[in-house]
């Protein structure tokens, strides 16, 4: 039982984030070096910041149920009785919560149900049918832990198709805690960059459909890596010793050294110490040779979704074999590593997607080209 | 399909208020480091303690989050003031996770579930997943919910404020030597009852083996 079986698929995504409403819209948006984080009131009193916000007036769930339809339309031969449902979330039905008690001033009308992590999931569930759901909730990695599992669940032949949702919405609870905590930027993000200020909070929803099944337009799943830092609650581990462990962990299981790796979709939030540790990391284990983007100056920091939907943009740049650029990068912290200032043809065979969160956190993962039969 | 778990190490703490001692400043020395722990992650820690397993994987969950810190977050909002910066870092449901793993050095696998009331039956699930990767396993559920408004939100009419079980597990191919009934425990969260039935069975068979088949 112990031994692994099949090779694990991403066959298709469907996201929403300030970036587009589609993935391929935000993959344009990345690719044409467009910042779409704006300045938004209503957050913090009396005060303007840089946030991404996905550009619609519906519903967030609602907007997560069309995600799952869309994505249900891409991959018609995943049954829902026979598809399990994970969710990584750190917010959940937060927002539900806010609203009543912004109202009422007490908690009298707010369901437990309806503001819980799990909302996401439950209603997914019982629209679509899905045979079983979990959700995980360990913050900024949540959607990223949530693809280890489906990788377990599918590698093991435990199950053919799990769908993987990565969903946290604008809460003003995150945008007041980000800023108290200093490391919510009020301009837009650098991340990598020497004058960098920290990030910008931002919500995002993306939906991946992954199985066992090799389709037409699919990347591999080959390796996810998790570790601890064992160190602070909010402060990565000075050398960056999780980083590391999580994404060699990943590279080994992936059975690939890091000379293969053409791209890395950094977790790149543009705070000082996250980006600092990160780019030590990156260079101590890959040196030059890869191409490291954060597509957060672009999306703003989804959070919980952040995994999942970095997940996706990375899938597009093995597909549509382009990589996009940094962008608001103008003086690296690290000339010893590659950041592309525009976006670059290349035919990229494996990427590397790092999530890194509160608590010490870490998990990477590594996708690449299926091979031809 | 189904993984079969061995129990090997089981405990459980409980209390209808808040649990008067949890051994805190025995298992976290550093003082400061102790007053910014959760009331999840003492649970936690305790929890760990008991079982004497530091470093293995986790997966730990609770259903409700960090209910003090959520609403001092959301009070200070509405009330025009600055949120605290503990209260914010501490708020996130890996709250218990992460102090796990600082103050047990853990740099392995950890997560954190948190499915509402199936919490309990979702850390067993995932806890089986994962069982086939690693040689043992964690496995902790917990609920704080004592908080100055509880009443507005406590309609299962929960009495017991603070519990937490965990135990320690390896994958094995025996047979099952118990199972659960999905038996009903009123008095404590719903999150917390499949958990809390296979502590009851766990307990009951003494120094036999005990083996449950988890359905995925």
């Amino acid at each position: 039982m112990r031994d692994k079986k099949s090779k694990v698929y991403l066959n298709a995504s469907s996201c929403a984030c300030a970036a587009g409403m589609t993935i391929e819209e935000i993959f344009e948006t990345l690719l044409s070096g467009k910042s779409a984080i704006v300045q938004q009131s209503g957050y913090i009193d009396n005060v303007s910041i840089p946030l991404g916000k996905i550009p619609s007036d519906d519903d967030f769930f609602e907007i997560v149920h069309a995600n799952v339809a869309t994505l249900l339309s891409k991959a018609p031969w995943f049954d829902p009785d026979e598809t399990m449902l994970l969710v990584g979330s750190s917010v959940g039905g937060m927002c539900r919560a806010e609203e009543k008690f912004f109202a009422d001033g007490d908690f009298k009308n707010i369901s437990v149900e309806e503001m819980s992590i799990h909302s996401i999931a439950d209603e997914v569930q019982q629209k679509f049918g899905f045979k079983s759901a979990l959700s995980f909730s360990t913050a900024c990695t949540s959607s990223s832990i949530a693809i280890d599992f489906a990788y377990d669940l599918i590698s093991r032949e435990l199950y053919k198709t799990v769908v993987v949702i990565g969903a946290d919405e604008l809460s003003r609870s995150a945008v007041n805690g980000f800023d108290r905590l200093g490391i919510a930027s009020r301009e837009n993000t650098r991340p990598f960059d020497v004058e960098r200020n920290g990030i910008n909070v931002a919500e995002g929803i993306a939906v991946l459909a992954i199985s066992s099944v090799k389709t037409v337009e699919c990347v591999e799943i080959m390796g996810c890596g998790v570790s601890s830092d064992a160190y602070n609650i909010t402060h990565p581990h000075p050398e960056g010793e999780g980083a590391k462990a999580a994404m060699r962990e990943a590279l080994a299981k992936a059975g690939l050294d890091g000379s293969q790796i053409g791209y890395i979709n950094a977790h790149g939030t543009g705070t000082v110490a996250n980006d600092e540790i990160e780019s030590v990391a990156i260079e101590t284990i890959f040196g030059k040779n890869p191409f490291v983007v954060s597509t957060k100056a672009v999306t703003g920091h989804t959070l919980g979704a952040c995994g999942a939907l970095e997940v996706a943009i990375s899938a597009m740049s093995i597909l549509h074999r382009t990589i996009p650029p940094c962008v608001n990068l103008k003086s690296p912290i690290n000339v010893s590593i590659s950041h592309p200032l525009t976006s670059v043809k290349a035919e990229v065979n494996y990427v590397l997607s790092n999530a890194f969160g509160f608590g010490g956190g870490n998990v990477s993962i590594v996708l690449g080209r299926p091979h031809a039969d | 399909m189904q993984i079969n778990l061995e129990i090997v190490k089981y405990t459980k703490i409980e209390d209808a208020q808040k649990i008067a001692s949890l051994n805190e400043k025995n298992i976290v020395p550093d003082m400061m480091l102790r007053r910014r722990l959760t009331r999840n992650a003492r649970i936690a820690l305790y929890l760990t303690d008991q079982i004497g397993s530091w470093d293995v994987p986790i997966v730990i969950g609770n259903a409700y989050g960090e209910v003090n810190e959520t609403f001092d977050i959301l009070r200070a909002i509405a009330a025009g003031e600055t949120v605290s910066p503990t209260a914010f870092q501490n708020s996130v449901h890996n709250t218990p996770a992460s102090y796990l793993s600082i103050v047990g050095k853990n740099k392995g696998y950890i997560t954190t579930i948190s499915d509402l009331y199936e919490t309990s039956r979702a850390i067993l699930r995932v806890g089986a997943v994962k069982s086939l990767t690693y040689e043992t396993l964690l496995l902790i559920v917990s609920d704080s919910i004592d908080f100055e408004r509880i009443e507005e939100v406590n309609r299962c009419n929960v009495k017991i404020m603070e519990c937490g079980v965990a135990f320690l597990v390896r994958q094995t191919d025996k047979d099952a030597t118990l199972s659960l009934t999905q038996k009903s425990y009123p008095d404590y969260s719903p999150s917390m009852w499949p958990m809390l039935e296979l502590f009851e069975h766990a307990a009951e068979l003494g120094e036999k083996e005990k083996i449950i088949a988890i359905e995925i």
